[in-house]
């Protein structure tokens, strides 16, 4: 039996997911209060999409950008 | 039932410091040294916190039967116990790791318990006229028991001293169950708390 075919082959190199959340809010004059309440999150999703530490489901991505009234690419890029 | 829920609650965590008072109070002096010696307002306040004592493990009973048929009920009290914040899809996910690692841990431990409750070994000194040869000095027993239903029979101690005996480690069962559910409740909140950090 082989051993590598029972197991779920790992992404080797993990993607960098860049957002421009923080500076879409700033310009909006938003705390990150305000965007959670908005997008229906918690203020440390908020901290950690900024951050970089978090990338969001595909459902918040689509929120975030409806409420930013923009495209997920423009918030989100490589 | 939310209410009455919450008021079974409130009065198990209100009524519990009367009850460990109570406790202390009846190792200190025995019942019938409280109704000889003391006075009227001691027996009053003695005689109100047996009922609440009465009261307090009725509850606590209907309480816990309550937690085991309702999954709603338990729901509410064990996401409290446990600090399970799910409140948006990033807490989800750091719950989603943190009952990972609780359950790896918890299985592991679990399996130490189970090896220890079925093997058990013991070293002695092998006394001089049971020994084969002058260098035959000690001796390594490892004994291996299992029971469904029934505690194990009793075992044939050796005639020699004993150095170590897995007995000497071996725990009740209620310490095993109440190790694996502050285990369960440190490893799963200490992982929480590690990924909530590695995001700030």
């Amino acid at each position: 039996m082989n051993e590598k075919e029972d197991v779920m082959p790992r992404i080797e190199n993990k993607l960098s997911i860049n957002n421009r959340i923080q500076e879409l809010r700033n310009n909006k004059k938003l705390t990150q209060q305000d965007l959670a309440d908005e997008v229906g999150v918690t203020r440390a999703t908020i901290i950690a999409l900024e951050k970089g530490s978090y990338n969001p489901s595909l459902e918040l991505a689509f929120r975030l950008a409806k409420f930013f009234k923009t495209n997920i690419e423009t918030i989100f890029f490589m | 039932m939310n209410k009455t829920l919450r008021l079974i609650q409130s009065y198990l965590v209100i009524g519990l410091p009367f009850v460990i008072i109570f406790m202390i109070w009846n190792t200190i002096h025995t019942q019938n040294e409280i109704f000889l010696d003391a006075s009227v307002i001691k027996k009053i306040i003695f005689n109100t916190l047996v009922v609440n004592l009465v009261l307090w493990f009725i509850v606590f009973i209907a309480f816990l039967i309550i937690l085991v048929i309702m999954p709603s009920a338990r729901e509410k009290t064990l996401r409290r116990l446990a600090n399970l914040k799910e409140r948006d899809e990033r807490e989800e996910y750091i719950t989603g790791k943190a009952s990972r690692a609780t359950y790896l841990s918890t299985l592991s431990i679990m399996i130490l318990f189970l090896f220890f409750s079925v093997f058990s070994f013991n070293l002695y000194k092998i006394p001089k006229n049971q020994a084969e040869n002058e260098h035959h000095k000690l001796s390594f027993n490892i004994g291996l028991r299992f029971s469904l239903l029934n505690p194990p029979s009793v075992e044939k101690t050796p005639d020699g001293e004993v150095l170590f005996e897995s007995n000497y480690i071996s725990l009740s069962k209620s310490a095993i169950i109440l190790i694996l559910i502050c285990w369960q409740l440190l490893v799963f909140n200490l992982t929480a708390r590690r990924i909530q950090k590695m995001d700030e």
